[in-house]
């Protein structure tokens, strides 16, 4: 056997080895530990309880200036825990048909034509949320803004409370302790809308799934 | 009321030493919670059964609480939850009647007790109802920026007795045979072909080349009539090149039924790149040696 066939030889020995040592010695590590398991809750069925914790509410304030859009962006946070080996769904529906920020009967702030699957920018007079992450929304990540330029990251409409709602957030596995989910609601006005207080209620639902 | 006080005063431990990060958060958010989260409940056509549910204020504030009653749809594998009665089917959630009383200002720590009971009209069809009992805390309405609601369900599983339909099947979505990215999401799809719900048990686990459970994971979940639903488990595998096996035993009406086990071939990227590069060395070895024996020939 000549020195080139030897080494050949013994090059294809170091790969096998090597290929061997690196599939096996894992899995017979493996063998000597006990498994880990996977991630679920404690409790099953007709056991679990299930907590939910809101801001009772989210302030988005725009003084617009002349000659041009200005927008603001409030920040709200939902925590949720439950034991619950399948993990928990919560959605979002405004509290009833009408979708509009309303300053009684004087003002209307009406909703963005974006959707959860695919928001838009949002524009004069206009205003949605988001969440970083989740549907169509993009990883963000949004910050809160106060009176500042039209937001670059799209925002949605909420979905009335006769529609079907919006999921915002959802896991397979037990949440405890908390899992946080942030709700961003941003608002954008110009001078052309009457001054005052402009308000609408949204409903957050959780159930485990 | 010694048992209640008990189950508070576990409450109040458990979330101070088990959620912690809850605790500080508690400060600045109104706090909700039910428990159970979910109920079984069988009853006869025209017969009723009672039930309750616990409604506590985990906050540092009290707070106003409206209980409520919805349908409760799913749609979809990942079981996306839908509140709203489709046209044309029963609402469950007209069956369901408070004894007591439906709206209450909860005190911080405080438990209140709510119980109703589920009168199923004659004549009902035999089989799975599913609606869902809210409780709902009521901010109070804030005159700029968005009020949010609040409200924290407990899904009410009703079987309505009688001769129904229980079948099931599963199966396993086939996962590539080489795997080079982590975590590997194990899913498993329970079908329920029947008319009623079942609880399915879905355990996975993952067995190297020893035959040694490496990773195991069990899920269990409620599947609804005529619906597909998919329960899904990530593993990371640490080894960065392994052969494993993955076998799924799963609970269904008629028993339990064991998946086709599944092969997989890990391999992590940088293990790509050490046996691509090897690979190279040894193949220009190969070709340097032909060379060589091919120059000494002709030189001879």
């Amino acid at each position: 056997m000549n020195n080139q066939l030897k080494k050949v030889v013994l090059s294809v020995l170091v790969f096998a080895l090597t290929i061997g040592g690196i599939l096996v010695a894992p899995q017979f590590a493996d063998a000597q530990s006990a498994y880990s398991s996977g991630s679920y809750g404690t409790c099953t069925y007709n056991s679990c309880g299930i907590t939910l914790g809101a801001d009772a509410s989210v302030a988005a304030n725009v003084t617009p200036a002349a000659g041009t859009t200005t927008c603001s962006v409030g920040k709200g946070e939902i925590q949720v825990t439950t034991q619950s080996s399948t993990g928990y769904t919560l959605t979002m529906t405004d509290s009833d048909t009408d979708t509009s920020l309303k300053n009684g009967t004087t003002g209307t702030i009406s909703a963005t034509s974006g959707t959860a699957a695919s928001p838009t920018a949002l524009t004069a007079n206009k205003w949605g949320y988001r969440v970083d992450g989740i549907n169509g929304f993009g990883a963000g990540p949004t910050s809160i803004v106060s009176n500042g330029a039209i937001p670059t990251l799209n925002f949605a409409t909420i979905p009335a409370s006769s529609a079907a709602p919006d999921i915002i957030a959802t896991t397979t596995v037990a949440a405890d302790p908390y899992t946080s989910t942030f709700v961003y609601f941003g608002v954008c006005a110009n001078p052309t809308l009457p001054n005052g207080a402009y308000s609408d209620a949204v409903t957050y639902s959780v159930v485990v799934n | 009321m010694v048992k209640r006080l008990l189950f508070l005063a576990i409450i109040g431990i458990a979330s101070i030493l088990l959620t912690g990060p809850s605790a500080h958060a508690a400060d600045s958010l109104q706090l909700i919670n039910v428990t159970p989260s979910s109920t079984a409940l069988s009853v006869d056509p025209g017969a009723s059964v009672k039930g309750s549910v616990d409604v506590i204020n985990l906050g540092k504030n009290p707070f106003n609480v409206t209980m409520l009653t919805t349908p409760y749809q799913v749609a979809g594998l990942s079981y996306d939850p839908s509140f709203k009665q489709l046209p044309g089917t029963v609402n469950p959630s007209e069956w369901i009647h408070f004894t007591t009383a439906t709206k209450n200002t909860l005190a911080a720590q405080k438990l209140s007790t709510v119980e109703y009971t589920v009168d199923v009209p004659k004549g009902t069809a035999p089989g799975g109802y599913y609606a869902v009992i809210f409780a709902q805390m009521d901010s109070v309405s804030t005159t700029t920026g968005v009020t949010t609601h609040s409200r924290v369900g407990d899904i009410l599983y009703i079987t309505v007795n009688g001769a129904v339909k229980k079948q099931g099947t599963a199966s396993a979505p086939k996962i590539p045979s080489v795997i080079t990215h982590t975590p590997v999401a194990l899913k498993t799809i329970v079908s329920n072909e029947g008319g009623v719900h079942f609880q399915t048990n879905v355990t996975t686990n993952v067995n190297n080349l020893f035959n040694k459970t490496i990773f195991s994971h069990t899920a269990n979940a409620y599947v609804l009539p005529q619906t597909e639903r998919q329960l899904s488990t990530d593993w990371s595998p640490t080894a960065p090149l392994g052969i494993y096996r993955i076998e799924r035993d799963v609970t269904l009406p008629n028993g339990t039924t064991t998946l086709p086990a599944q092969w997989v071939l890990v391999m992590k990227p940088w293990v790509i790149i050490v046996l691509i590069v090897m690979i190279i060395v040894i193949v220009s070895l190969v070709l340097q040696g032909i060379q060589k024996n091919g120059r000494k020939r002709r030189e001879t």
